[in-house]
């Protein structure tokens, strides 16, 4: 029953704000480490990850279930599609290094830039708040139902 | 409980900055003392040594928060990479790796001052406080980074406790 009442996208809206939430950490470990002599810096590929995840879920639905996936019907061919969330086409995700070229920049060979880590920082967060945001509106709209089914 | 973790991570450092500051207020103010508590010799100048610690916690979260993703049966994918990051443990807080004396000192010819020795050369330990003060600077934007971080995440888990709100 609660597979029907959250549906794909209520999960995939949790993903997307639990990986927010891990990028936070690997975040919070680059500023932590901004003068640690010889660290590097390390980010979530939060794209390539989430694409991921998604095209899993999207596999394992249609594996459970005799329906068909829920797709854009095409009427003609140059219409785009949605093959970039079934992950089979984006690379694995997962953790990123700094490139090779800014590794080892400080006397340190600590690569770290404190303000695009800060900027990051308030990048995810933002983006997080945007998902929690309509992760809210959803689930409105769920307690709209149940209380309009309350009245009648 | 990884929707914790930046905020440990981050107070990992906060702690680390503190006690370079403590050894930066250290060095400055003890940066004429010509004699250390032990007798032997003046102050020596201190140093922070910093290292990255691992929070070995943080591999199993990061795995539980994939696998949670996925079915059963749709076991492929990330397999072999996943194992390696959790290997290396890409997460990590800062720790202090121990403090260190530097041994180095500045003579100044002072044959008056009752700490001279045979030649009237004083020794006095190695403080630059205009290094010590640009070193000051930076633990202090560095506390307050993580301070910022700290701030960061605990409003998005705020925005998610709002949720739970009717």
């Amino acid at each position: 029953m609660f597979d029907r009442l959250f549906d794909s996208t209520s999960r995939i809206l949790a993903k997307g704000l639990e990986l927010r939430t891990l990028r936070q950490s690997f975040l919070a470990s680059n500023v932590a480490n901004a003068e640690t002599p010889n660290y590097r810096p390390v980010d979530l590929d939060f794209r390539a990850t989430m694409a991921n995840l998604v095209g899993e879920m999207h596999r394992a639905d249609a594996a459970q279930t005799t329906q068909a996936p829920l797709e854009l019907a095409r009427t003609d061919s140059r219409h785009l599609g949605a093959e970039a969330l079934d992950g089979a086409t984006l690379s694995q995700g997962g953790i990123v290094f700094a490139a090779g070229d800014d590794y080892g920049t400080g006397n340190d060979s600590n690569a770290t830039s404190l303000e695009e880590q800060m900027g990051r920082l308030q990048m995810n967060s933002i983006q997080h708040a945007a998902l929690t945001r309509i992760m809210a509106q959803r689930l409105g709209a769920l307690r709209n139902i149940l209380e309009s089914t309350a009245r009648s | 409980m990884y929707d914790l973790f930046p905020i440990e991570i981050a107070s990992s450092g906060l702690s680390a900055q503190r006690v370079r500051m403590g050894a930066i207020a250290s060095n400055l103010a003890n940066a004429n003392s010509t004699r250390s508590a032990d007798g032997a010799g003046p102050y020596r100048r201190r140093m922070v040594r910093l290292q990255a610690g691992t929070l070995p916690a943080f591999g199993q979260a990061f795995a539980d928060a994939l696998a949670s993703g996925r079915a059963a049966e749709a076991s492929s994918g990330l397999g072999g990479e996943r194992s390696r990051w959790l290997a290396e443990g890409h997460v990590r807080g800062v720790q202090v790796l121990g403090i260190e004396q530097d041994s180095s000192e500045r003579l100044v010819y002072e044959p008056q001052h009752p700490d001279a020795d045979a030649k009237g050369y004083v020794h006095y330990p190695d403080v630059s406080v205009i290094s010590e003060m640009t070193d000051m600077m930076m633990a202090s934007r560095s506390y307050e980074a993580n301070l910022a971080v700290i701030k960061n995440t605990r409003d998005m888990l705020n925005q998610m406790l709002e949720l739970l709100k009717a």
